[in-house]
């Protein structure tokens, strides 16, 4: 199987005052060329931190500790800062929350486009290059759009004008970070069906970074469950979503309106992730498992492979054998 | 055209500020002790005489009457003689405007480099002893009066090392120039460090962004990423501060002129201070009034120039 981007035992630390908390602990996939993989869990899971830590983007009090990612065969892990800004934009693009924050509030948008294209193209090249762009991601005019500061757009503008800026370098991986999150719902859907026919079209793989189950069912081909900086269930969509084998995935599911079956009752999960700088012994989720038993407390549960491709953490997932057939209703 | 309504309307806003300002220094200038008749005459002047001083300058006119010819000059624009110097208090302004505007300048380019220099040198490094020192020096800097600095400038550059002036404005411009180094950074050395300080709070800031990530994601090099995007922003809020702070060199042009003995504007008010002259203190300082009121109108046009996101209207 050839892989575009392989991560292998990945660690990341931060420093908050005196104490290291580890916000990415053991985190392992392969992403296959052409699909689209989720990172799903609740937010400070380490989603995001995973996702940045993959092309050096963390925060100035965070560092990757451990492991490798492997892009195309070569280690980018630790690259000097030259060599790894010929793979950002290029060969890994990244898209943000918060339209709003993400672009520089002070430039045109037709500076923020045309900018990291190659020096190779002269500036009438470049002009039309920036507005095929924003046609691409579906800006209508396109020209006068070029002339626009970030304030003078729409939330949902400003989220297409910062994947087209994304796709100047024409990446072959998108990290997209929460893409649709900060937008209104129905805006989200079109960012989302936009994202999926640029995957195809340019032929790109993505990393779909979310904490809407319904988005992931939506768009991803495999999907690893975050909780408390590990991954605690990875899969296939199909295989995940029918045959959950850890109570935390489960539980994610029973929580949403759009994946129970009718007449069953939505149920929260109660309580709050587990704060990382003190985290429980045993299993990070067993406070607040329904499955909780002894050993959860006790003993961590390693990630161990319980079907083709499907991993779970969890000492109990035998119990969940029977849960099957939750509904992906569309919408 | 919106742009224009905004000009007119600032411009007529400033009216009944400037009737304030005719107002209080009117009332400031009565309210000190002391006449200018006996300042004129000295201390051993006749009853007689200074009554036909006032008599003269016309200061036996009830008070509202005077405050009505004193608006009258302001309205025409024809601020009368000095009573002392016996010359157009105009023609005195043109003739020292001169020196202080080249103070002013001169602290100004010397405050903008220095600040963006260390600034810069502060926000950016990852070194925390360059910060710290930074930070520290300029703390020092903020809190010693220039008028002090100014007299250790001269001790150490004028009298030790002999190399600038120590007073005076000479009479050529490479002299004018060469007289106004210390006297530049005597005056600039304050502002430069209370905006060092904001422009490396702010890169500090600014480095975070979303904005900052996302452009190194798109694989910029680090000297567009820090140009474009670190300095460009950084611009916006420490304009601010430098155009409040320019408007202050100009009108606080009195402390530095008088250290430096230099023949400028804060000299000359001053001088009309200490001997009463009532026209010219009027005169001058409504004309500075006016000056601080243009500039802030001026600061305001700028920030429509380097901050897309305000509009003039």
């Amino acid at each position: 199987m050839e892989y575009i981007l392989s991560v292998k035992n990945l660690k990341t630390d931060f420093v908050d005052g005196d104490q290291v908390v580890h916000a990415v602990d053991d985190v392992s996939f392969d992403i296959r060329e052409g699909e689209t993989f989720g990172l799903i869990g609740e937010s400070g899971c380490g989603k995001s931190a995973t996702c940045r830590s993959l092309i050096g983007l963390l925060k100035e009090n965070g560092t990757v500790s451990g492991g490798k990612v492997i892009y195309k065969g070569q280690d980018i892990t630790h690259l000097r800062f030259g060599e790894m800004q010929k793979i950002r934009g290029h060969e890994i693009g990244m898209i943000f929350q918060e339209p709003m924050t993400t672009l520089n509030p002070v430039v045109k948008i037709g500076v923020q486009l045309t900018e990291s294209l190659p020096d190779t193209m002269n500036k009438g090249e470049k002009r039309k290059r920036a507005e095929e762009l924003l046609r691409m991601v579906g800006i209508s005019d396109a020209a006068q759009r070029l002339e626009a500061y970030p304030h003078e757009l729409s939330g949902g503008m400003r989220q297409r004008a910062m994947i087209a800026i994304a796709l100047a370098g024409e990446p072959k991986l998108l990290l997209a970070d929460e893409p649709t999150t900060a937008l209104d719902v129905t805006i989200q859907d079109q960012i989302l069906k936009l994202l999926q026919r640029l995957k195809r079209d340019l032929n790109m793989s993505m990393i779909l970074v979310t904490h809407d189950l319904g988005v992931a069912a939506q768009v991803c081909d495999h999907i690893a469950v975050m909780y408390a900086g590990r991954i605690v269930e990875k899969a296939d969509v199909h295989t995940l979503f029918h045959k959950p084998r850890n109570p935390y995935t489960y539980s994610l599911m029973c929580s949403l309106p759009s994946m129970v079956k009718k007449g069953q009752r939505l149920e929260p999960i109660e309580g709050m992730p587990p704060n990382l700088k003190e985290m429980p012994a045993g299993c990070a989720f067993a406070p607040r498992c329904r499955y909780c038993e002894k050993i959860c407390a006790e003993k961590t549960p390693e990630l161990e492979e319980i079907g083709k491709g499907h991993y779970t953490r969890c000492h109990l997932w035998k119990k969940l054998e029977h849960v099957e057939g939750i509904v992906e209703r569309e919408g | 055209m919106k742009e224009f309504n905004y000009i007119i309307k600032r411009i007529l806003q400033m009216i009944p500020v400037l009737l304030v300002v005719t107002v209080v220094i009117f009332a400031g200038m009565r309210l000190i002790p002391g006449s200018p008749a006996i300042t004129m005459l000295g201390d051993h002047a006749t009853p007689q005489a200074v009554e036909e001083m006032n008599e003269k300058l016309g200061l036996n006119e009830p008070l509202i009457v005077q405050y009505f010819l004193f608006l009258r000059q302001v309205l025409t624009f024809d601020f009368g003689n000095s009573i002392t110097l016996n010359a157009p208090v105009w023609d005195l302004f043109k003739e020292k405007a001169v020196v202080t505007l080249t103070l002013t300048v001169m602290t100004g380019l010397f405050t903008l480099v220095i600040s963006f220099l260390f600034g810069y040198i502060g926000g950016i490094s990852r070194n925390k002893v360059v910060t710290k020192t930074v930070d520290t020096a300029a703390l020092i800097f903020i809190s010693i009066p220039e008028f002090w600095i100014g007299i250790q400038l001269m001790m150490i550059f004028g009298l030790k090392l002999g190399l600038f002036p120590v007073g005076g404005w000479g009479t050529t411009w490479g002299e004018h120039l060469h007289s106004m180094v210390l006297p530049a950074i005597a005056g600039g050395l304050g502002t430069s460090a209370l905006m060092i300080r904001n422009i490396e709070e702010e890169i500090l800031k600014i480095r975070r962004q979303d904005y900052v990530d996302f452009a190194y994601s798109k694989g910029l090099k680090k000297s567009v990423v820090r140009n474009r995007y670190i300095l460009k922003n950084v611009m916006v809020s420490t304009i601010t501060l430098f155009s409040m702070r320019i408007v202050y060199m100009f009108a606080g042009s009195v402390v530095i002129e008088t250290v430096f003995a230099l023949p400028g504007l804060g000299n000359l008010l001053m001088q009309a201070i200490l001997s009463r002259d009532y026209s010219l203190v009027q005169g001058l300082v409504y004309i500075f009034a006016v000056i601080v009121l243009v500039m802030n109108l001026l600061t305001d046009i700028s920030y429509s120039f380097i901050n897309p996101r305000i509009k003039l209207e």
